[in-house]
């Protein structure tokens, strides 16, 4: 039979270690996470949201690192630091080709866009002198892109070695004499609806109990929101506490979400073994975003054309092969 | 270089970084400086932008019904 998927595809086997991107995604639509997670399909267009995301992401990142690093020559320099973050935002984006330059200064995430977000955040909004969030401090150096791996009580199906969650946040920040996780998150629009949505958010959760299981005690998160308006940019925060009794429920969900994804994998792999083609193994897996409206969440699910298509293979030719690492994001 | 506006500009810089050029310290302090500075300018202007986009709206020419049935028949 003609292999149906992209080439490169890998093995069909369980992750190996799982993050909130994975789980979050099983929860949301086993038949994403399939396509996502166990068939590694990814779009080929890359969506302007993730890529604007990640450079502004990395040009805070170098801002922070800069400023407040006791051993770098930049120490405490706000116009060196600056500069560097400006380099690396220009780095970070990119750029290919003019008709590019013409999509992204259409939209409010063009390159420009950011860079005025980056010297706002940093020279009006929160000025490193006088804000009171500031990076936890080891050794002198700033405990920025913070991550840790925790075992699970549950063995991988393939390995029989211990199930592994891998969680990355963008600092451990100092506030009010406590610690926190901190977050920065790119938007479109502030408001009561955006401050709410993190007291229940799995992300952040699973930040604290991993940090917890490394012997970090977190008080909570906080996050900040970066919003790219038409002709603005907003900024808010949001500090929401974490207590332990919560953790142990983040937990018992992400055990149990686990064990389900397994059972489901394992029912996959068994037809498969049988003779079912890997990509046909799709109807084995329910696609619940048509009952939960996640199809349209966000910028929408990648996978929706698949979705909507009587005969999807049709449509394979429009993903790549792409094997999401937690541990590894940026590699591609 | 002065008197490009910041997009000009981080385009500018964008492509010359791309190509492996150099973009001094100098010039993107500059380019800082004006995106600081950028929004102030903008809100300031922004009554006269707005009448400025309107009155192209309202200046865009309509096809009266008479005139749609006869590029219709011309296109059949």
């Amino acid at each position: 039979m003609k292999d149906l998927l992209p080439e490169g595809h890998v093995p069909f086997l369980f992750p190996k270690t799982l993050d909130n991107t994975i789980l979050s995604t099983w929860s949301t639509c086993k038949r994403k996470a399939f396509f996502a997670h166990l068939l590694h399909l990814h779009p080929k267009n890359l969506s302007i949201h993730l890529k604007a995301g990640a450079a502004y992401a990395a040009a805070l990142e170098s801002f922070r690192v800069s400023y407040w690093d006791a051993s770098l020559p930049t120490f405490k320099d706000a116009e060196a630091s600056m500069l560097i973050a400006f380099r690396t935002l220009l780095k970070e984006y990119g750029y290919e080709s003019d008709s590019q330059v013409e999509f992204e200064d259409s939209t409010n995430k063009g390159c420009w866009r950011m860079a005025e977000a980056l010297v706002r955040h940093f020279q009006s909004q929160f000025i490193p002198t006088s804000d009171a969030v500031r990076p936890w401090l080891v050794d002198g150096k700033p405990a920025v892109e913070y991550s840790f791996s925790m075992e699970f009580p549950i063995q991988n199906p393939d390995t029989k070695e211990p199930i592994l969650y891998h969680g990355r946040f963008d600092m451990i920040a100092e506030f009010q004499g406590g610690l926190f996780a901190y977050d920065d998150k790119t938007t479109s629009q502030l408001g009561v609806t955006w401050m709410n949505q993190w007291d229940t958010r799995s992300q952040f959760t699973g930040y604290c109990a991993g940090s917890r299981q490394q012997g970090l005690k977190l008080d909570g998160v906080i996050v900040r929101g970066h919003c790219f308006l038409k002709g603005d940019v907003k900024f808010a925060e949001c500090i929401s506490h974490r207590k332990d009794w919560q953790l142990d429920e983040w937990e018992g969900d992400a055990h149990e979400a686990t064990r389900m994804f397994i059972a489901y994998y394992e029912r996959a792999k068994a037809a498969l073994e049988a003779g079912e083609d890997k990509f046909f193994l799709y109807r084995l897996f329910p696609a619940e975003g048509k009952f939960n409206g996640a199809c349209d969440s966000y910028s929408g699910c990648p996978f929706k054309e698949l979705c909507l298509a009587q005969h999807p293979q049709r449509y394979l030719d429009r993903y790549r092969i792409r094997v999401w690492d937690p541990t590894n994001p940026g590699d591609d | 270089m002065s008197n490009e506006n910041p997009m000009q500009m981080i385009n500018d810089f964008r492509k010359r970084i791309a190509k492996g050029e150099d973009v001094s310290d100098e010039e993107l302090k500059v380019a800082i400086k004006r995106l600081h500075d950028f929004r102030n300018q903008a809100e300031a202007s922004s009554n006269t932008k707005s009448k400025t986009t309107a009155a192209k709206k309202a200046a865009t020419p309509k096809l009266t019904k008479a005139e749609a049935k006869g590029l219709l028949e011309d296109l059949l």
